[in-house]
C-alpha cells in the first residue's frame, strides 16, 4: 500500500522524557509520563508538517524483522489492532525499551508517540527527538526609544529548520505484522554517515530496511543511463560521469531526486524521476550498494559512428575530456593530456 | 372590495420574521453554491417592511395583498461581470422550484430602453430541518449586473420615491441612462476580455481562473499583490498548450482532489501560522504541479520567492513516500 504523508491525521500524542546513560549508572532520573498531552488542530498541524518533511525527503520502506528480539513490533501489532494494553501503557513500555537499549553515547531526547489514522487505517508514528536551545529577540521599547531584547529559550522542541529527529510510522492495512506499512527516516546523521538509519533505531523498532539495495543500486543506474541517451553526446557526457561520481561517493544513501536537482537541467528534471518511476527503479532515496555495478563504474567509454572509441577511468574523465556539439550532429571531442603511448 | 389594510398589516407583522428566514436561508444557499461553483458575485437578502407592503397594497390597490405582493422575502444577487448571468440561471434554476422566471432583457424591445434585470419567483425544494412554515412561500431573486443595480436602486429613488409621478419627459431621462447601463457592461466585458488577453496581463489571466477555484474552497481575504508576483514566475511552469487550457486544468485538479482539498483548507482555517501561501490561491498552482512538475515549480519559485515557503506547502500536501 502506497502511504501519502498528507493523508495522515493525528488523534493523541503522549511524550516521555529519555534521560542520558551516564558511565557511572548515575544521571537524571528516567520518569516516565502517565497522561497523553492534549494537543489543539494547530498542534496537530505542526506535528504532521513536520513528520511529512522528515519522511518526504529521507523515509525509507522497512519491514518488521522476524530475527529481531525487540519487543516493539508486537506493541505496535497490538496498539494498531487490539489496542488490548492502552496508548499509555504501550507508550511506556516503548520508552523503556529505548532508554534500556540507549547507551551513554546516545544522547537525551524525547521519545514521542502518537495515534492517529492514515485514510480509513490505524497509524502509529514514533518519535526520537533532541531538545534545542535558542534564542528570541522581541522588540520592544525603553524611554520611548526601540530596543530589541533577547531571551534564551531552552528546551526548545520541533523547531521549524532543523529536522533533527528520527521518525518511525507504521500504518496498519490488515491485522498481521507482515501488513503494517512501515518508513522510517533518520536526519540526524551526521556528515558522512555509514548507513541511511541509525543501526540502533532500527534495532529499537525491531526493523530492517526492506530494500534489496544490490538490486535497487543496479536498477537505478541502468535506468538513469537509458534516460540519458536521448541526449546528445555533451550533455548525456555530462549526466553520466555526474551519475557515476554520485554513486561512487562515500555517502551510504542515494538521493534520486537531490541528485536530478544538483546535476541534471531543469526541464530534464521532472522527466527523468518520471522516467525512473516508469521503468520500476527507484526514485526515492535507497541505501546504495554497488556491487552488481562495480565494474560498470570503473570505466567510461564513448563509442563513435567511424567505430573509434575512447574509454577511461571515471575518476579522470572530466579533467581531461570535453564535448563538445556541432551544428551538423557530429561532436567535437577535446582531449587534455600527456600521450603517454599509441598501438 | 378593498382589503382591510390594518388586518393584512397585523397579519403581516406576524409573517415577516418568517419570510425574513427565508430570504436568509436562500441568500445563504445562494452564496454558498456561487462560491462552490466560482461566480463571483454579492447576495444579499432582506424581508419587505410592514411599511413599504401596506404602501404598495394601497398604491396597487390590492385586493388581496398577502397574496398579491410576491416579493415580501427579497434576495438580490449582484454579478461582477454579465458573462455570469447564464450561471446564475443555471443555478437558480436548480437549487430552486422556479414558479415564475421573467427576464427583462429578453423582453424588451430593440428600439425601446427599458429595466433590465432578471426575476425569479422561487420556493425551496427541500424545507431546512424543522422549518415547516418555510414550505411552499415564495422568495423573489433579482438579478443585475452591477450597473443594472445602480440603475435600479437610483430609478427606485427619481421615479417610484416621489410623491407624484414626474413627467414624461423627465421619466424618459431616466430610462435614458439604461443606454449607459449597457454600454458600461458591454465595454467592461469587452476591455476586461482584452486586458486580460494581453501578454503582460497573463499572470492576472491566471488570477482570475484560480480565484474562482479557490473560493470553492475557502473564502479568505489574499494578498493579490503577492499573487501577481507569484504567478508571474509560476506561470512559466506551463506550456503553452497548457496556459491555453489553464482555467480547466485547475478545475479538473480541485474536482478529482476535492474531498483531499476541502480537509486542508477546513483543517488549516484557523491556524495563524498556516504557511504563508496556503490561502493564496496561487496555493492551487503549487498542489497542481507537485504531482508531475515538481522540479521546475522548484525552480520557477526560488526565482522570486523563499524556496522554505514552497517546501512548507510540499509538507502540507504529502507525497507517497
Amino acid at each position: 500500500m502506497e502511504i501519502n504523508t498528507g493523508d495522515l491525521q493525528f488523534d493523541q500524542v503522549i511524550i516521555h522524557e529519555v534521560p542520558r546513560h551516564t558511565k557511572k549508572g548515575v544521571g537524571d532520573p528516567f520518569v516516565l509520563t502517565d497522561m497523553p498531552t492534549a494537543i489543539d488542530q494547530v498542534m496537530k498541524n505542526r506535528f504532521r508538517e513536520r513528520i511529512a518533511g522528515s519522511l518526504n525527503t529521507a523515509g525509507f520502506p522497512v519491514v518488521f524483522d522476524p530475527a529481531s528480539s525487540s519487543p516493539v513490533p508486537a506493541l505496535v501489532l497490538d496498539q494498531l489492532s487490539a489496542k488490548q494494553k492502552g496508548f499509555v501503557d504501550m507508550s511506556k513500555a516503548l520508552a523503556q525499551r529505548l532508554y534500556d537499549l540507549q547507551g551513554g553515547g546516545n544522547p537525551a531526547g524525547l521519545l514521542i508517540l502518537i495515534e492517529g489514522t492514515h485514510g480509513s487505517f490505524p497509524a502509529l508514528a514514533v518519535l526520537k527527538i533532541e531538545k534545542e536551545d535558542g534564542i528570541q529577540a522581541q522588540p520592544s521599547s525603553q524611554g520611548g526609544k526601540r530596543i530589541f531584547t533577547l531571551r534564551q529559550i531552552k528546551d526548545l522542541v520541533f523547531t521549524k529548520r532543523t529536522r533533527v529527529f528520527k521518525v518511525g510510522l507504521f500504518v496498519q492495512t490488515a491485522s498481521t505484522l507482515e501488513t503494517i506499512e512501515a518508513r522510517v527516516s533518520d536526519e540526524q546523521r551526521g556528515e558522512q554517515p555509514k548507513t541511511a538509519i541509525a543501526s540502533y533505531f532500527l534495532d529499537y523498532l525491531g526493523c530492517r530496511l526492506a530494500q534489496n539495495a544490490p538490486k535497487m543500486t543496479e536498477d537505478f543506474f541502468t535506468a538513469s543511463e537509458s534516460f540519458f541517451a536521448r541526449f546528445d553526446a555533451e550533455k548525456q557526457g555530462q549526466y553520466v560521469t555526474a551519475l557515476v561520481g554520485n554513486l561512487k561517493s562515500n555517502l551510504p544513501t542515494v538521493r534520486p531526486s537531490a541528485f536530478a536537482e544538483t546535476y541534471l537541467e531543469v526541464d530534464d528534471r521532472d522527466d527523468y524521476l518520471s522516467f525512473l518511476a516508469e521503468q520500476e527503479a527507484p526514485a526515492r532515496p535507497f541505501q546504495k550498494e554497488l556491487s552488481l555495478i562495480d565494474n560498470r563504474l570503473k570505466r567510461l567509454q564513448m563509442s563513435f559512428g567511424s567505430g573509434l572509441k575512447l574509454t577511461g577511468p571515471v575518476e579522470v574523465w572530466n579533467d581531461h575530456v570535453d564535448v563538445h556539439n556541432e551544428t551538423d550532429g557530429q561532436v567535437y571531442v577535446e582531449i587534455r593530456d600527456q600521450l603517454t603511448g599509441f598501438k | 372590495m378593498a382589503a382591510d389594510l390594518e388586518a393584512v398589516r397585523q397579519t403581516y407583522l406576524q409573517q415577516q420574521p418568517i419570510y425574513e428566514d427565508l430570504a436568509t436561508h436562500v441568500a445563504d444557499a445562494l452564496r454558498r453554491d456561487t462560491r462552490e461553483r466560482g461566480i463571483l458575485c454579492e447576495v444579499d437578502s432582506r424581508s419587505k417592511g410592514v411599511a413599504s407592503l401596506v404602501k404598495k397594497a394601497i398604491r396597487k390597490r390590492y385586493l388581496d395583498p398577502l397574496k398579491q405582493i410576491r416579493d415580501k422575502a427579497g434576495v438580490r444577487v449582484v454579478v461582477r461581470y454579465p458573462d455570469a448571468l447564464g450561471s446564475i440561471d443555471a443555478l437558480i434554476q436548480e437549487r430552486f422550484e422556479v414558479k415564475h422566471h421573467e427576464d427583462k432583457r429578453a423582453k424588451t424591445n430593440f428600439t425601446e430602453l427599458a429595466y433590465r434585470g432578471t426575476h425569479y419567483e422561487v420556493v425551496l425544494r427541500s424545507r431546512p430541518p424543522g422549518r415547516a412554515d418555510l414550505e411552499n412561500l415564495i422568495c423573489e431573486i433579482q438579478v443585475h449586473t452591477r450597473a443594472e443595480h445602480l440603475w435600479s436602486d437610483v430609478s427606485h429613488d427619481l421615479l417610484y420615491k416621489p410623491a407624484q409621478v414626474p413627467p414624461g419627459e423627465i421619466q424618459r431621462r431616466v430610462y435614458r441612462l439604461v443606454a449607459l447601463v449597457e454600454l458600461f457592461d458591454s465595454e467592461v466585458r469587452l476591455a476586461r476580455d482584452f486586458i486580460l488577453g494581453q501578454p503582460g496581463y497573463e499572470a492576472a489571466a491566471m488570477l482570475f481562473e484560480l480565484e474562482q477555484a479557490f473560493f470553492k474552497l475557502s473564502a479568505r481575504q489574499f494578498d493579490s499583490d503577492l499573487s501577481l508576483t507569484a504567478l508571474d514566475s509560476l506561470r512559466s511552469t506551463y506550456t503553452d498548450a497548457e496556459r491555453a487550457r489553464f482555467a480547466s486544468l485547475i478545475a479538473a485538479f480541485v474536482d478529482a482532489n476535492r474531498t483531499r482539498l476541502d480537509g486542508l483548507y477546513s483543517t488549516y482555517a484557523l491556524d495563524d501560522d498556516a504557511p504563508v501561501f496556503m490561502f493564496q490561491p496561487e496555493s492551487l498552482i503549487v498542489l497542481e504541479r507537485l504531482a508531475k512538475h515538481r522540479y521546475k515549480l522548484r525552480s520557477a519559485w526560488a526565482a522570486v520567492l523563499p524556496a522554505e515557503m514552497l517546501q512548507e506547502l510540499e509538507d502540507v500536501w504529502g507525497e507517497s513516500i
